[in-house]
């Protein structure tokens, strides 16, 4: 019998470090890097995550068949950086200095690090970035053809791409098993073929994070903060916003550089994008004002504008009916769902880690379609690919906290959750293997009733200790998401934005924006058993099929992996009950001595 | 590097003072090559690109992608 093939994809060194393992093309371990580091976006060398994934899947990296990384390090260093700092001259030299050292130090020396740190002897491969983007869409769609559109703030050149996926058939060949020199890319056979792009500093993601620079936020970080305040504005400064980009017909768009400072500077934007606006950039952590919202709402506005003429020409240009989106602006649900709505295509895939995490299974994919010439993957409909800790180890661990628990069988914990959480409680809700991605989908969440308008600001203030303004995101049965959304199909990973029924509103409150929208999760059973069960049963007892699901973390917090972490934010905020496995804690019954210790926990994290 | 603990304070203090200075070398070596190299490129090719304020308007910014050489290169 043939060895397994085991693939790893890592993605690192610029945010959102991450690495993927694939076993004969089956994701069998998914992780950021932040999660171990307790470092939000941290960029560092993945060595905790990929220790986990090897330890998961019991094999070292000798067994490993390739490793992959995300990106085309010298393209990006000696073609993109150099270029544009030549370009610049005489400006940018703060720039030059810090990329200089930066990549002389440690990009530069990408598969020596990769050997050294994992002890590794075998093939590392290396794809263009947005070509990832584009493969950990496509590559687990389950789509045979698809339209594939690509758009974040930068790889090596690109920041946009359009590109067509098919599937040969490929059934009669079996895999080989060991990496080809042939490489399909170099034939048509190859599944992506990247069909236009547009080259930096021509970026929609850059100019959306250097909106958020100006409005105050922390640039590829707090873009999704922009599209939450968008709703409470009005598109005053659309026209104004006109004169940052050029946007042709056909989607294409270049910026108007004047107005951008970060070809050449540490900064995004610079005096001129104050005078276009009328107002000087927001300090961090000053009050929001009306001004503030409105430039979200017209940079949100503009954005959905321009994704909308994109897709319409990868249409043409690609001719298939399926369309795959990745990059990081694919995690602007909100333009998702207008995309969706749109009529355009038939189907929609996002893969749930669009952002440059999902780098990680891009090049793995890329390796396994290319180099292994491995069979179509079904979709990926579920994005639980993490840790994960069995009741004993989580006993093992409150034994050693000394916090007092109740220890429940399955049926009667449900039964108890979905009756705690009727009204005001919150519950911190810690099950099974972690998510991959961004969005925490009911394996580290925070719960709560959705139809109680007072656990919005609750949430907000007392235990996330974030902006007022944030929304919260429902998960929702899937049979029932056309009875509360504008929305008749799934979609299990929080990236389509869609209308609440005018009737369900006043239902469902804490999860309906300003604006009528909700960020929606759909669950099914298969996808996760206890945490559809626990929606059924509060369904059952109070007729609403929908909760509050967010991020089981504090502002500016990687979301919690292990039962520590989960233990430690409970303590540390006003949550009113810990589910970790089958065991449950009450917050009334903690030591008083152990809870609220928010101050020296919260001063952990750098504000994001 | 087995160390003497009587020295320990001494190798951390040299370790940190050595760091320091590694960075200052970096920025003067590096400020050097930048005014030196990176001057005369960079101003042959503002000349250069002088001729791209000719350039007519163009009807679409999608380009074809480059050839890619290969996924074992880096490049």
């Amino acid at each position: 019998m043939d060895k397994p093939i085991y693939i790893l994809g890592i993605s690192c060194y610029y945010h959102d470090s991450a690495c993927v393992l694939i076993k004969d093309g089956e994701i069998i371990f998914a992780a950021q890097e932040e999660r171990y580091t307790r470092k939000k976006q941290d960029d560092s060398f993945p060595n905790n995550a990929i220790n986990e994934a090897l330890s998961f899947a019991g094999i070292t990296s000798e067994s490993l068949s390739a490793v992959g990384f995300y990106e085309k390090p010298f393209t990006k260093f000696f073609d993109r950086i150099l270029k544009t700092l030549f370009k610049v001259w005489p400006l940018g030299f703060m720039q030059y200095q810090y990329a200089m050292q930066d990549w002389m130090i440690k990009k530069l020396w990408i598969p020596h690090n990769i050997k050294k740190e994992l002890n590794y002897k075998g093939d590392i491969f290396f794809i263009p970035h947005h070509e990832s983007h584009a493969y950990s869409s496509f590559g687990v769609s389950g789509f045979d053809d698809a339209t594939i559109v690509t758009v974040d703030g930068v790889g090596e050149w690109a920041t946009a791409t359009i590109g067509k996926g098919k599937h040969v058939m490929v059934s009669s060949v079996e895999p080989c098993h060991a990496a080809s020199s042939f490489d399909r890319a170099q034939d048509d056979t190859s599944p992506v073929t990247i069909l236009k792009e547009i080259h930096y500093p021509h970026s929609l993601g850059l100019l959306y994070s250097a909106i958020t620079y100006y409005l105050g936020f922390k640039v590829n970080s707090a873009e999704y903060k922009v599209m939450g305040l968008a709703p409470y504005g009005e598109p005053k400064y659309l026209e104004k916003m006109r004169e940052l980009i050029d946007v042709k017909e056909d989607g294409s768009f270049a910026l108007n550089m004047k107005y951008f400072t970060f070809e050449h500077g540490l900064r995004m934007t610079g005096r001129k994008l104050e005078s276009l606006l009328g107002r000087p950039r927001r300090k961090p952590e000053s009050e929001l004002e009306q001004f503030h919202k409105d430039i979200a709402r017209s940079l949100q506005d503009l954005t959905e504008e321009v994704m909308m003429k994109i897709v319409k020409h990868a249409k043409n240009l690609a001719g298939s009916d399926n369309l795959c989106l990745a990059g990081g602006v694919s995690l602007n649900c909100v333009a998702n769902g207008k995309i969706l709505r749109s009529g355009l295509f038939k189907e929609v895939y996002i893969q749930p880690a669009s952002g440059d995490a999902g780098g990680a299974l891009g090049v793995a994919l890329a390796i396994w379609y290319k180099k292994f010439n491995g069979s179509k993957l079904p979709r990926m409909d579920h994005a639980y690919f993490g840790d994960e800790y069995s009741d004993e180890e989580i006993e093992k661990t409150l034994n050693k906290e000394g916090l007092p628990f109740v220890k429940m069988s399955g049926d009667g914990l449900i039964d108890r959750v979905s009756t705690l959480m009727q009204g005001d409680n919150v519950i911190g809700w810690f099950q099974g293997r972690m998510e991959y991605g961004p969005r925490a989908l009911g394996n580290r969440s925070i719960i709560a009733d959705a139809r109680n308008m007072d656990n919005w600001q609750k949430v907000n203030l007392k235990i996330k200790f974030r902006e007022s303004f944030r929304p919260f995101a429902p998960t929702v049965l899937e049979e029932r998401v056309s009875d509360y959304f504008d929305l008749d199909c799934p979609t299990p990973y929080m990236l389509l934005v869609a209308d609440v029924h005018p009737a369900k509103r006043e239902e469902i409150p804490a999860v309906t924006h300003v604006d009528g929208s909700a960020r929606i999760q759909s669950i099914n059973r298969d996808q996760n058993a206890k945490y559809y069960d626990l929606i059924k049963a509060f369904d059952k007892k109070t007729g609403c099929g929908v909760i509050i699901n967010t991020s089981f973390n504090v502002r500016s917090e990687p979301i919690v992996r292990s039962p520590e972490d989960a233990i430690n934010c409970f303590l540390n905020t006003h949550m009113d009950y810990l589910v970790l496995g089958n065991f449950l804690l009450s917050k009334i019954e903690m030591p008083e001595d152990r809870v609220l210790n928010k101050k020296d926990y919260l001063e952990k994290f750098d504000l994001d | 590097m087995h160390m003497p603990k009587p020295l320990q304070p001494f190798w951390k203090a040299w370790c940190s003072f050595s760091h320091v200075l590694g960075k200052v070398m970096s920025f003067i070596i590096l400020s050097l090559f930048w005014l030196v190299c990176f001057s005369i490129y960079g101003l042959g090719l503002k000349i250069w690109n002088l001729k791209n304020l000719f350039k007519k308007p163009v009807s679409t910014y999608w380009i074809d992608p480059p050839k890619d050489a290969g996924m074992q290169y880096q490049f």
